[in-house]
């Protein structure tokens, strides 16, 4: 590694800086005497250990079953199993906020579709998911903090919807990273611009999960653009959005509601909006 | 019980629904049921006698399934039964499904019902058992009900504990509250909990009259609640077991969700004297007359004051020249500098001997070491860096230990992760500094930057995109 290093310091003479760099990176291997390799360890740490990323990835597949069993039974030994299990996968409960908790509810949606579930075991597996959610959530309640604090964003439920779990998921992903998020549960469409109104919001963000919502959203999309005298970005997502639907893709979706952009990926979202800083850093 | 089922059938058809008895069990388990041929013809039918749903059900036998429900429905029925007469010609002993159809009885009239599917081996029929759905959707809909109420409680609990939070922080008073019947801190504002000499955390639910020299609960809190009666209480003077600072206790009771409860506000009666000022007049001392330089900068950065030493060391001509400006102008890695040091200033609180170098107006650099303390006792938290010369002193220290704040991330990590995984990590996350540092220093020039990095063009490039630092012109 030595001689690495040596030959990588002769490739950067040109740029001193990053020799220095480097040799307070590792002083063994240039002078002794220096000590800022804490700091840049320390930067690099307080950047791994930045935990207002969204997580992607796929679900382990015992975890998920556990989890949609629990889910279906509520069985609090499952319960326990399934936080056994996360601690010995190293699954954070971010990545089950992001990543588990969907992709049980897919799986509860299909034995729903497929007949296995009816609409009420359904909506208590849906509800269990919901309490898990919270739990788990509560280590991220502080509105105030966090590297977006100035952006607000109103996070809608639109009448006609029955579910809350994709909104409190997308209200989680929001507030963690950074966003002051005001949700609304099915409110009028008068309610919404009012909010938006008085309160300035940055941004709103639609939670849609079946197609017959589309209609009531167009509507409500409609009546904020023409009644607010200022442009809000709206953006839909949501269980509405799925890239195994070839038909309603999100281009659709948007062309059908008015919508400005459409997607399950809350920073793609709040980046079109505008109001994620880290777009500021890259530009 | 005696479920006096109505049934009806072709004739000719299986007798299964034959004799009463056994029209009674069916009737009494399901709604509805139906034999249907595997190509969805009812050939029998019978339903649970007060069932007004099914009024028309004689007609239902020789009609086809298909006819009496939605055309969604109609195509789920028409895919369970080709997979069960599958799966039983394939050999599987009595095979079964559920579906949910809805039953379209004329255009305002609807029933859901979910049926099981069972195939009859004897005579490859299906036995369907439906029950009707409406129930169970009421009680589905009472369900979401409960849980958005549920849910918007939740949001206005969450609102006002963020009130409740900020008021708390934000408000000068040092403020307790007790719980009267174990007299352990229930919570504790930061201004209280510095008072006291601890964190907040290492101070909620312990016991409030440890903290005081002398003091036991039952003592502590009667004498808070003898003082209440009265119009206007006399404050309760108390003594600081760890610091020897005597403080006056002001209390008022209260019962919330049926724990009583002391709020308690902690008045230091020294505060604003004598002892207060001379501490205010000594700093402004120090701040114009210390060797250290001290710059004072809002929570991005920009500088709110800066000490004659800093103006000395910078080649500022005063401090107008200086007030305003990001304090990454003055170091010599600019925004790189900056960001470290704002980043483990806010996560720790402080950030001890950083070293880099300050940057004068002239471009001459001076190599020094910065200590950082974030204020955050306020809205707008506050900065404060001292900035000491390190010309003669870096030759002469020696490795220092590793910032606490330093070891916890590493502790963090170690054990939630691979060393490999982390060492991946660390090598992009370096790599992307490393890259942030030379475009900020060839001022956005990326063949300057290339050549820094000894990349090539192209490389840069697919590294900018990895990091998403490429603008939208870019692309």
């Amino acid at each position: 590694m030595s001689t690495v290093l040596h030959d990588r310091h002769r490739v950067f003479l040109a740029g001193g800086w990053i020799v220095e760099m480097l040799r307070q990176a590792d002083p063994r291997l240039f002078f002794a005497e220096s000590s800022s390799v804490t700091q840049l360890a320390l930067h690099v740490v307080t950047e791994l250990t930045r935990s207002d990323v969204i997580e992607t990835g796929v679900a382990q597949r015992e975890l998920l079953l556990l989890l949609a069993r629990f889910a279906r039974y509520g069985d609090e030994a499952v319960m326990r199993r399934v936080q056994q299990e996360m601690r010995r996968a190293r699954v954070s409960a971010e990545q089950v906020i992001d990543i588990y908790i969907p992709a049980a509810i897919k799986m509860i949606g299909t034995c729903w579709h497929d007949g296995e579930l009816d609409i009420l075991q359904a909506s208590i597996a849906s509800a269990r998911l919901q309490t898990l959610l919270r739990e788990l959530g509560r280590a991220w309640v502080a509105d105030q903090c966090g590297h977006n604090a100035d952006a607000r964003v109103l996070l809608v439920l639109p009448r006609g919807e029955q579910h809350t779990l994709g909104a409190m998921i997308a209200a989680n992903q929001l507030r963690r990273l950074g966003v002051s998020v005001r949700m609304q549960l099915l409110p009028s469409a008068d309610n919404v611009v009012a909010e938006l109104r008085n309160l300035a919001f940055d941004g709103l963000f639609l939670s849609v999960s079946k197609e017959s919502g589309l209609e009531s959203c167009k509507e409500l999309i409609k009546t904020v653009r023409t009644q607010l005298n200022r442009a809000v970005p709206v953006a839909i997502g949501g269980g509405i959005v799925s890239a195994d639907n070839p038909v309603l893709t999100p281009a659709r979706i948007a062309a059908q509601t008015g919508a400005d952009i459409v997607t399950l990926d809350v920073i793609e979202a709040l980046n079109f909006c505008g109001l994620l800083r880290r777009s500021e850093a890259a530009e | 019980m005696s479920n006096d089922g109505t049934n009806f059938m072709l004739s000719g058809a299986a007798p299964l629904f034959s004799t009463p008895a056994l029209s009674s069990v069916v009737t009494s388990m399901a709604d509805i049921a139906l034999v249907l041929t595997a190509e969805g013809v009812v050939t029998s039918a019978v339903s649970r006698a007060e069932h007004s749903a099914f009024q028309d059900i004689a007609g239902w036998p020789g009609s086809d399934f298909a006819r009496l429900c939605d055309s969604a429905s109609a195509q789920k029925i028409a895919d369970r039964l080709a997979d069960l007469k599958k799966r039983a010609d394939a050999g599987e002993e009595a095979p079964f499904r559920w579906v949910e159809v809805i039953h379209t009885f004329s255009a305002t009239h609807n029933t859901s019902v979910r049926y099981a599917l069972h195939w009859l081996n004897d005579s490859n029929e299906v036995l369907a058992l439906g029950i009707d759905q409406r129930p169970i959707i009421e009680i589905q809909q009472q369900l979401l009900n409960a849980q958005i109420a549920l849910e918007r409680d939740y949001e206005a609990q969450r609102e006002i504990d963020t009130r409740y939070r900020l008021l708390m922080d934000f408000t000068s008073d040092c403020v307790v509250l007790v719980s009267m019947t174990s007299g352990r801190v229930v919570d504790i504002n930061h201004h209280a909990a510095q008072l006291l000499g601890g964190a907040r955390a290492d101070l909620v639910d312990t016991p409030f009259a440890e903290r005081f020299t002398g003091r036991r609960k039952e003592d502590l809190l009667a004498g808070l609640s003898a003082a209440l009666p009265a119009d206007t209480p006399a404050p309760l003077e108390v003594e600081v077991r760890t610091t020897q600072r005597r403080l006056l206790l002001t209390a008022k009771m209260f019962r919330a969700a049926g724990e009583p409860l002391v709020l308690i506000r902690m008045d230091d009666p020294e505060t604003g004297s004598m002892a207060d000022s001379t501490l205010t007049a000594n700093l402004r001392q120090l701040f114009h007359r210390g060797v250290d330089a001290i710059v004072f900068c809002n929570k991005d950065g920009v500088v709110l004051s800066a000490s004659e030493t800093f103006l000395n060391l910078t080649d500022a001509p005063g401090l107008p020249s200086v007030r305003g400006r990001s304090v990454s102008d003055f170091l010599a890695r600019g925004t790189v500098d900056l960001k470290v040091i704002l980043d483990n200033a806010r996560r720790a609180g402080q950030l001890r001997m950083y070293q880099t170098k300050l940057k004068t107006d002239f471009d001459a650099q001076l190599p020094v070491e910065i200590s950082a303390t974030w204020l955050d006792d306020r809205v707008d938290p506050v900065l404060a860096l001292v900035i000491r010369n390190a010309t003669n002193s870096a030759a002469l220290r020696a490795d220092p230990a590793m910032p606490e704040a330093g070891m916890r991330g590493v502790m963090e990590l170690v054990g939630s992760s691979t060393l490999k995984d982390i060492v991946a990590e660390t090598t992009n996350v370096i790599e992307k500094i490393c890259i942030e540092t030379a475009i900020e220093l060839t001022r956005n020039n990326r063949v300057a930057a290339a050549e820094m990095l000894g990349l090539s063009r192209q490389s840069l490039y697919v590294k900018l995109r990895k990091y998403g630092m490429l603008s939208r012109d870019d692309e």
